[in-house]
């Protein structure tokens, strides 16, 4: 057993190195709980210093916006000298430049331009736009979107092929927001999927544009389906009625998803004429799209055309029978298909009912 | 004699010196691992525009399943509070899986309930459902109510997916408090992913002796017990350290069940809740990532770090020891389960690393320390114990714990810092010096007791008093 007498250095190795281990997380422990207090009181100093920078820029702004009696590029100069020491005043700056442009329109706007321009915003932002890391040009190309800033279109266009979901989906908004006249233009180069937050996005974009909206059907044919899905859903979001043929055509694509979109978009678009083509497809579709057409007959179509597909819902697609029971209960109350439904039976009851539905459009 | 004792204290330590570096290896790997995802996820969501989401009709809607047994006091206070979740399409279904109390009736009472046709799918296998109900008023139209022959949370939660109307199904516990944005951010990783997502997990933060008004929490405060705040620090190591670091290697393997979102389609191939074990929310991920896997489906689970959910944690001994029986006995059961994924090479992740991670970390951990604390027991009735020698070991694990803790509280403080008063940070350093001594052994031996149960054949939940957060923190 160990001496307590012994000296350290005649310790077993172990424990030497127990020893050492406990001093060393002790050490560690003891740096963790002075960054916690760090961090904190750095919070606090930042928060403080954003608020009075905001304060002071607020009132600059107020003065450089109305009062005509300055001279303005003196002010913007001094103020920049004044205040900007850091990075950080720059990220700040810019938020409040943000938000100034979103309140304010008309000469105001290009006077805030004037302060994002003369306060050295667009230089510290186009060196974020050019550096490696994707965060710096994600909040460059944040901020030209947003206040409408054109910078040189070779800094962009490869970033839309960007792996990282976050810097693609600023590209398209930087794209989208400075166009003046296409705005959706870069569908046409625009490679790998269209996430769902990407095409909200686009469509939040797209409602507050002031020119006039693209015809949405010159995307049908791309080879991204999910640039095709979101067509689709913006000519119904737009009502562009002129494309109902391209939406027929459709219910024929060869991905599912998209013919799965143009069910659902011609079923709310109310085009009972795309009926007779989905009720033909219906024996082939996937299940998920087989609901969809029972659902679009629930909406525009009549208890016959769901009738004419009694044969082609098979004794095992239970989910199916379900779903047809529901949407015949909608078109006739007598139908005897609202009885309790047991699992147990369904496929039996099924059979019994297709029985009971050709004896019935053949009059029996 | 002298000679064997030594050689069993050099042997037994260099077993437990190995172990150790095992365990402080792992938790060094899910602290680099989280501090760079946190990181990230602040990156990512510098520039986010929630308010795009709130105004698009092509989201997702989303189908909020809530099981209720006996939850009369709070029902319908908790589901004022979820009708009023923002986010632009959703129903909210709860389940009242066969209560004794008045729950039923007070909610139809309330809600001007009637009931509607039985039709519902059965992708699932559940208990007899005695009816549906949906409320007479408009403002209501988005809840639905079920009632049911009592199974059990997973069996009350298959039938909330067989009877939903939408593909996204997200879990909760009726009693948690949700923040108000929570649907809006749990769904993110859905909408923004080029992979098929399958899950979405969010933090569990601690609501007690929190000021909560109109079913929101307006204040966050440390709870008033010692047990509360050690639970505290028990979630940021779990949440912010432990899930974030899985989430970067996407290893993932639970989602809380007070608040998780997944793909219908994907639970129902996987077959839904298993209502055979009481870690249902760890074994149904763990058998859709399996499911995924085994398909050769491209796939992944997100997780979301902001405070969406907060809930009550146990403050009583008797009640932690429960629940920590149970989710020990939850762990053991998934892992046998799916024993076949463990060290499985086909598996990637989950099956080199966090299935493993799961088995030494979180399964074994507690009953090593066991037979560590009886070993030592032995020795010390025997006269054989060099008290030098144990103060050494005892003062690294004292220091790795309060170290492991404190790094917590410092990425609590890096990445959303929720406890806004220094003196509560103070509190907590305070609690990460007592925690391991006061606390862990009481959660160590509940570990134990469950994997003792589980041996013997204990399947139930236990008993799960709270006492409610209502009237928490009220001022």
């Amino acid at each position: 057993m160990l001496n307590p007498t012994l000296d350290l250095e005649d310790w077993p190795f172990i424990l030497k190195v127990n020893l050492l281990l406990s001093i060393f997380f002790l050490i560690i422990t003891l740096l963790f709980v002075g960054l916690v207090l760090y961090l904190r009181i750095q919070k606090n100093f930042k928060e403080a210093h954003r608020k009075k920078l905001e304060t002071k820029f607020i009132d600059f702004a107020n003065t450089f916006l109305f009062d005509d009696s300055i001279n303005k590029s003196k002010e913007l100069a001094n103020f920049k000298f004044d205040n900007i020491k850091s990075s950080y005043d720059y990220k700040i700056l810019i938020k409040q430049v943000l938000i100034f442009d979103e309140n304010l329109k008309g000469e105001s706007t290009a006077l805030i331009k004037e302060i994002f321009y003369g306060l050295g915003l667009y230089r510290f932002l186009l060196k974020d736009l050019k550096r490696k890391e994707w965060f710096n040009k994600a909040r460059a190309l944040f901020a030209f979107s947003k206040l409408g800033i054109a910078v040189p279109d070779q800094l962009i266009m490869p970033l839309l092929q960007s792996k990282r979901v976050e810097l693609k989906q600023h590209a398209i908004l930087y794209f989208l927001n400075t166009s003046k006249t296409d705005p959706l233009v870069f569908l046409d180069n625009l490679e790998g999927r269209l996430t769902l937050w990407q095409q909200v996005l686009i469509e939040n974009s797209l409602k507050s544009f002031e020119v006039e909206i693209p015809d949405f059907a010159r995307w049908l044919n791309h080879k991204e389906d999910s640039i095709v899905v979101f067509c689709i859903k913006m000519i119904l979001s737009f009502n562009q009625f002129q494309n109902i043929p391209f939406l027929i055509d459709c219910l024929d694509h060869t991905s599912e998803n998209v013919r799965h979109q143009a069910i659902q978009v011609l079923q709310a678009m109310e085009v009972s004429e795309a009926l007779q083509l989905m009720v033909a497809h219906f024996p082939e579709e996937t299940p998920a799209n087989k609901r969809s057409i029972l659902y679009a007959i629930s909406k525009i179509g009549a208890y016959k055309d769901l009738q004419t597909l009694v044969p082609h819902i098979h004794k095992e697609e239970e989910n199916l029978q379900i779903d047809f029971y529901k949407i015949s209960g909608l078109f006739d109350e007598k139908i005897p298909v609202k009885k309790l439904l047991n699992i147990e039976t369904i496929s039996k009851d099924w059979e019994d009912f297709q029985q009971y539905s050709i004896n019935r459009s053949i009059g029996a | 004699m002298q000679l064997y004792s030594i050689s069993v204290i050099e042997v037994f330590s260099i077993l437990f010196l190995i172990y150790g570096l095992i365990i402080i290896s792992g938790y060094i790997f899910s602290a680099f691992f989280s501090i760079f995802e946190i990181r990230d996820y602040k990156r990512r969501n510098n520039f986010q525009d929630d308010a795009a989401l709130l105004q698009s009709a092509n989201l997702p809607a989303i189908s909020v399943l809530a099981p209720a047994y006996n939850e009369e006091a709070n029902v319908v206070e908790n589901i004022r509070s979820l009708l009023t979740l923002n986010y632009p399409s959703f129903e909210i279904v709860i389940i009242n899986d066969g209560s004794k109390d008045n729950s039923l009736q007070k909610l139809i009472e309330t809600f001007e309930l009637e009931e509607q046709e039985l039709i519902h799918y059965h992708h699932i296998q559940t208990k007899k459902i005695r009816g549906i109900y949906k409320s007479r008023i408009k403002a209501y139209k988005n809840l639905r109510v079920i009632d049911k022959e009592n199974g059990g949370k997973a069996d009350a939660l298959n039938t909330g997916i067989n009877c939903c109307i939408y593909d996204l199904i997200c879990c909760i516990d009726v009693d948690c408090i949700l923040e108000r944005n929570s649907l809006l951010k749990l769904i993110r990783p859905f909408l923004n992913n080029t992979k098929r997502v399958i899950a979405s997990g969010g933090i569990i933060r601690v609501a007690n002796n929190c000021i909560i008004e109109d079913g929101r929490i307006i204040e966050v405060r440390l709870p008033r017990t010692f047990l509360g705040k050690a639970q505290i620090l028990e979630y940021f190591r779990a949440f912010l350290m432990g899930r974030m670091a899985w989430s970067r290697v996407d290893g993932l393997l639970l989602i809380s069940g007070a608040f998780g979102m997944f793909d219908k389609q994907t639970v129902i191939e996987a077959g839904g809740y298993n209502h055979n074990t009481v870690g249902e929310d760890m074994e149904l991920l763990v058998r859709m990532r399996r499911v995924m896997r085994e398909q050769n489906i491209p796939y992944t689970v997100g997780f979301v770090p902001d405070p969406l959910c907060w809930t009550e944690v146990p403050e009583s001994i008797q009640i932690l020891r429960r629940q920590r029986n149970r989710w020990a006995r939850g762990t053991v059961e998934t892992l046998m389960l799916h024993k076949k994924m463990l060290f499985n090479p086909s598996y990637g992740v989950l099956g080199l690393l966090s299935t493993p991670y799961w088995m030494f970390f979180e399964w074994f951990a507690p009953i090593i320390e066991f037979i560590g604390i009886l070993f030592f027991i032995i020795l010390v009735l025997l006269g054989k114990v060099n008290f030098q020698v144990f103060g050494i070991f005892f003062l690294v694990i004292y220091t790795f714990s309060i170290l492991f803790s404190i790094t917590a509280i410092f990425f609590e403080e890096y990445s959303f810092q929720q406890y806004k008063k220094p003196k509560f940070m103070f509190m907590l350093i305070l609690t990460a010096l007592l925690e391991p001594i006061l606390y862990h052994p009481i959660v160590m031996w509940a570990a134990v007791k469950g994997n003792i149960d589980l041996i013997q054949g204990k399947k139930s939940w236990g008993e799960m008093s709270r006492a409610g957060l209502g009237n928490t923190g009220k001022t």
